[in-house]
């Protein structure tokens, strides 16, 4: 094999990675949080997608200028689902006792999401087809030449730069400000955090807008360089959920390490084993790593 | 003992002779009622099935399309390749997605919740990429058409008519065969598995033995159904084991009403009906499927069965 095809996948293997982590850190958050696996998940990054090509159909300019725009319209979307469908359900939640009683409300907020996964992706056929788009955007047509005969398109470098910075900044955001703290408390101990004032409704509503905006944003940024369809969300919530569960269910780290891991694996398995069984490597990290370490590799709730 | 036992099933198949001799005259409604009623037959063994492993021991698999196609496989296989009838065939498909099942049931057993359902996701996915992959014996995502019809002696099982039958008694034993399960001790142990997985062991249940149970009797019914669908379509594809597929069968038993059996039932006629009915409406069919999932899910979380207990017991005071 050729080094250079080994480095040029190694390094696209890294830069994908940069993505499933933003979309992964987006569901762990949420399931940390509320305890809800969202099945939904991708659905944001789809909407995400559409709604950053109908922003640069009507304004004009680049995707990647107007992404943010989308990803906080998406993030709004995430709140107005968040009030009206699972809100109510967290209050009944709090007087349900017994094994069992969790076993069914899981079970509930699982069919839920997938409802509304099912409703969304039909809602994007109804709007914008069937029929794959590709986002105009100036970066695709542009190549970075390396030294060694490597060259990346611009735009999945700025897809990583961006998913890099935005994984900063939620970092900092979570370490630093008062409402990061209030979440991390949130997702510690939600009675506790309830005690000393804080209120878990409100930190569910943030979280849901952190968690939905940031898959948002990777779908816009990954729109240029993949197309957009309605069901694209739903090969990406599988494989985020494989880095979830890689990294440890509600673990921030765990899912960022995990989503470089999973791209990289993905990677190199496409090119040693053929890209027919690339999604099979991602799956059999994950049994692997439930196998001997059920928790995930850094650790996460049961 | 046997008084106890022997009244209830006495009960219980009285009410399954009943909706047998109901069920009787229903292909003279035409071609099209009919096939409608044997699919919805056919998913009925599946939703049922999974209703042992979902409803019953409280384990999500999201993958349980996966058996079906195992099920369809195994069986069009060995008929069209080695000669085997396609009788035997089908039970060995059930019993292949049995092994599948076992294969499966024993790493996921410290599994629960999200982590389950992911698994179980997984190994669809993993099915459907082997069926696509391995095209020397699955001719790939072309699928396998022109296969052989169950041989039925007399009768010549490529009609609708005919097969309808045919379901309709495999259909009343596999269901009978699953509702007696989930009466016996197995069943019992089961739910008590569900309810209290900790209070089980420490009553000294075998607890891991009967999750890998449930495993084994959820798939082996899953594989037969699969094997009667592909010799009743007479062509199969890779795509019945898409997540699609599992979601769909997953929310025929959640929709009915999870641990009732009838509930999954119900489930499995409402929604390939109201599939039906929605096909007019060909690009709103899936914005009102799923807006009726959210709904139900909100507001009915024991599912139509349940609602229509609710309302029985309304109507009786």
């Amino acid at each position: 094999m050729q080094p250079t095809l080994f480095i040029e996948q190694t390094i696209l293997g890294l830069m994908m990675g940069g993505i499933y982590a933003a979309v992964g850190v987006g569901l762990t958050m949420i399931f940390g949080v509320m305890r809800l696996s969202n099945f939904a998940h991708g659905e944001f990054y789809m909407l995400g997608a559409f709604l950053t090509y109908a922003l640069v159909m009507a304004l004009g300019g680049d995707p990647y200028l107007l992404a943010p725009l989308s990803a906080i319209a998406v993030g709004l979307v995430g709140i107005a689902l968040n009030k009206l469908v699972f809100l109510s359900l967290y209050k009944e939640l709090r007087e349900a006792k017994g094994a069992a009683a969790f076993f069914f409300q899981d079970l509930r907020f699982i069919m839920l999401t997938i409802g509304l996964s099912i409703l969304l992706v039909d809602l994007a056929l109804v709007v914008w087809g069937p029929i794959p788009i590709a986002i105009p955007s100036v970066f695709t047509s542009h190549i970075v030449r390396l030294p060694g005969g490597l060259s990346f398109s611009l735009a999945r470098i700025m897809a990583f730069i961006v998913a890099t910075i935005s994984l900063i900044v939620l970092y900092t955001f979570l370490k630093i400000t008062k409402t990061g703290k209030a979440i991390r408390a949130t997702s510690q101990n939600p009675s506790a955090a309830a005690l000393v004032g804080i209120n878990t409704y409100r930190i569910y509503d943030v979280t849901m807008f952190i968690s939905t905006s940031l898959a948002a944003l990777s779908g816009s940024i990954l729109g240029p360089i993949y197309n957009v369809y309605p069901t694209m969300g739903l090969d990406v919530v599988a494989k985020a959920f494989v880095v979830v569960i890689t990294g440890g269910m509600g673990n921030l780290m765990g899912s960022i390490l995990a989503g470089f891991l999973i791209g990289l694996a993905e990677s190199w398995g496409g090119l040693f084993f053929g890209t027919e069984y690339r999604q099979v490597v991602a799956f059999l990290i994950m049994i692997l790593v439930l196998w001997f370490r059920p928790r995930g590799i850094l650790g996460g709730r049961s | 003992m046997l008084g106890i036992t022997g009244d209830l099933a006495l009960r219980i198949a009285k009410y399954y002779a009943l909706a047998f001799i109901l069920l009787l005259p229903l292909p003279l409604a035409g071609d099209y009622v009919t096939h409608l009623a044997i699919m919805i037959m056919l998913y009925s063994i599946t939703a049922a099935s999974l209703d042992i492993l979902v409803g019953y021991t409280g384990r999500l698999s999201l993958g349980h399309a996966a058996f079906y196609a195992i099920g369809a496989y195994t069986s069009t296989l060995l008929s069209m390749n080695l000669g085997v009838s396609p009788w035997v065939g089908i039970l060995a498909g059930g019993m292949l997605a049995s092994l599948f099942g076992l294969v499966l049931g024993i790493p996921s057993l410290k599994l629960r919740g999200p982590y389950l359902a992911i698994s179980t996701l997984g190994f669809g996915v993993i099915v459907q990429l082997m069926l696509i992959n391995l095209d020397w014996l699955t001719r790939g995502p072309l699928g396998i058409p022109g296969i052989p019809p169950l041989p039925g002696g007399p009768l010549d099982l490529r009609s609708k008519f005919s097969f309808y039958y045919v379901a309709l008694m495999l259909t009343s034993v596999a269901v009978y065969t699953l509702h007696m399960i989930s009466r016996s001790r197995i069943g019992k142990v089961l739910m008590s598995i569900r309810e209290d997985e900790d209070a089980a062991l420490s009553v000294g249940v075998n607890v891991p033995l009967f999750k890998v149970l449930a495993f084994i009797i959820s798939t082996f019914f899953a594989g037969l159904s699969g094997g009667l669908y592909a010799h009743y379509i007479r062509y199969i594809s890779p795509a019945m084991s898409a997540l699609s597929e599992s979601i769909s069968i997953l929310s025929m038993t959640i929709i009915g009403g999870f641990g009732t059996l009838t509930g999954p039932l119900m489930g499995a006629a409402m929604l390939t009906i109201l599939q039906e009915l929605l096909r007019p409406y060909l690009e709103y069919r899936y914005l009102i499927y799923g807006a009726l999932i959210v709904i139900v899910m909100k507001f009915f979380p024991s599912g139509i069965y349940g609602f229509v207990q609710f309302l029985s017991r309304k109507v009786r005071g």
